[in-house]
């Protein structure tokens, strides 16, 4: 590997520095040390590469909570043919993953509005504070809720006809995902101090680039990472019709 | 009517020193150009001078 030349890891150690530290941290630290934060990528699937390698990063024991799939056909008819260790497999945008791995004291963010008025909205990040075996309970990090602590259940949820699997996925599970990365996309309205960006994969919708460098609120907080190739460049996405 | 004023970065404004509203209205500025697709590749050597942290082949900041 070329001098100077850095990784996915020197970028989670620029965004998430000290992350040893944070159970000797109080709950308070730990919100705000999770609000200020995050690595974005176009993909969904490098956003799950990034999440799992720092939760292994993370400090104490982490519980798999695996969920209940079931899948529909149009009509509603329960559709046998389609193998459990099949759907098991699936990773839609939206939906949580078949197996949910966490830790006391990792970021999430709720993919769907539990409770508007107590501010558990789609796209709500939290930090877990307790697991158990049929609920857990994690504190929200920003906006006026910022700081409460909620109970989050498992809930059915179903995929639509438009995720292109040609029947519909029911899947029992807590409505989250990992939250120390996130995509471009659901970054959108947020604002964070420290924002890190994996392009190795470069962005692929109009505008995207720009959303995930205007996240950032201070430039010199703003780590972008390219491929080794790249020469410090990467494609931007911009349709100048849509401009009138 | 026209938007003149990034809030994100530029809502403190009054409470920033000189250099950091420079830095801050630079950015914005950079922001902008960027989000109009100035250039088909965005050269991140263009970011304002003095962004730059770490050893540039790969990483920018």
């Amino acid at each position: 590997m070329p001098e100077g030349s850095k990784t996915i890891r020197d970028l989670i150690h620029e965004i998430y520095p000290e992350l040893h530290h944070l159970p000797s941290m109080s709950e308070d630290m730990i919100r705000q040390y999770f609000s200020q934060r995050v690595i974005l990528a176009a993909r969904n699937i490098d956003v799950d590469a990034i999440n799992n390698s720092i939760l292994q990063i993370l400090s104490g024991d982490s519980k798999i909570y695996s969920s209940a799939d079931s899948a529909f056909d149009d009509a509603g008819a329960v559709n046998d043919a389609i193998p459990n260790e099949y759907l098991a497999t699936i990773a839609v945008s939206g939906m949580p993953l078949h197996d949910t791995e966490l830790k006391i004291n990792c970021p999430i963010i709720l993919l769907r509005n539990l409770n508007p008025y107590e501010g558990l909205c789609n796209g709500t990040r939290m930090v877990v504070t307790a697991m158990a075996e049929r609920v857990i309970e994690a504190r929200i990090l920003t906006g006026t809720h910022a700081g409460k602590k909620a109970f989050i259940p498992r809930i059915s949820l179903d995929t639509s006809m438009s995720a292109g699997l040609g029947f519909v996925l029911r899947r029992r599970q807590y409505p989250i995902r990992l939250g120390f990365g996130m995509s471009i996309n659901k970054a959108q309205g947020q604002s964070l101090d420290r924002v890190g960006i994996y392009l190795n994969d470069p962005v692929f919708a109009h505008g995207q680039l720009y959303v995930a460098l205007s996240r950032c609120t201070d430039r010199y907080n703003l780590k972008v990472l390219l491929p080794p190739n790249a020469n410090r460049r990467t494609s931007n996405i911009v349709y100048r019709e849509v401009f009138i | 009517m026209k938007l003149t004023k990034n809030m994100r970065l530029l809502a403190q404004s009054e409470r920033m020193t000189p250099e950091e509203r420079v830095r801050a209205e630079d950015f914005a500025q950079w922001l902008l150009s960027v989000g109009e697709g100035s250039d088909d590749a965005v050269p991140l050597t263009q970011l304002p001078t003095g962004t730059f942290t770490v050893r540039l082949s790969t990483y920018v900041t």
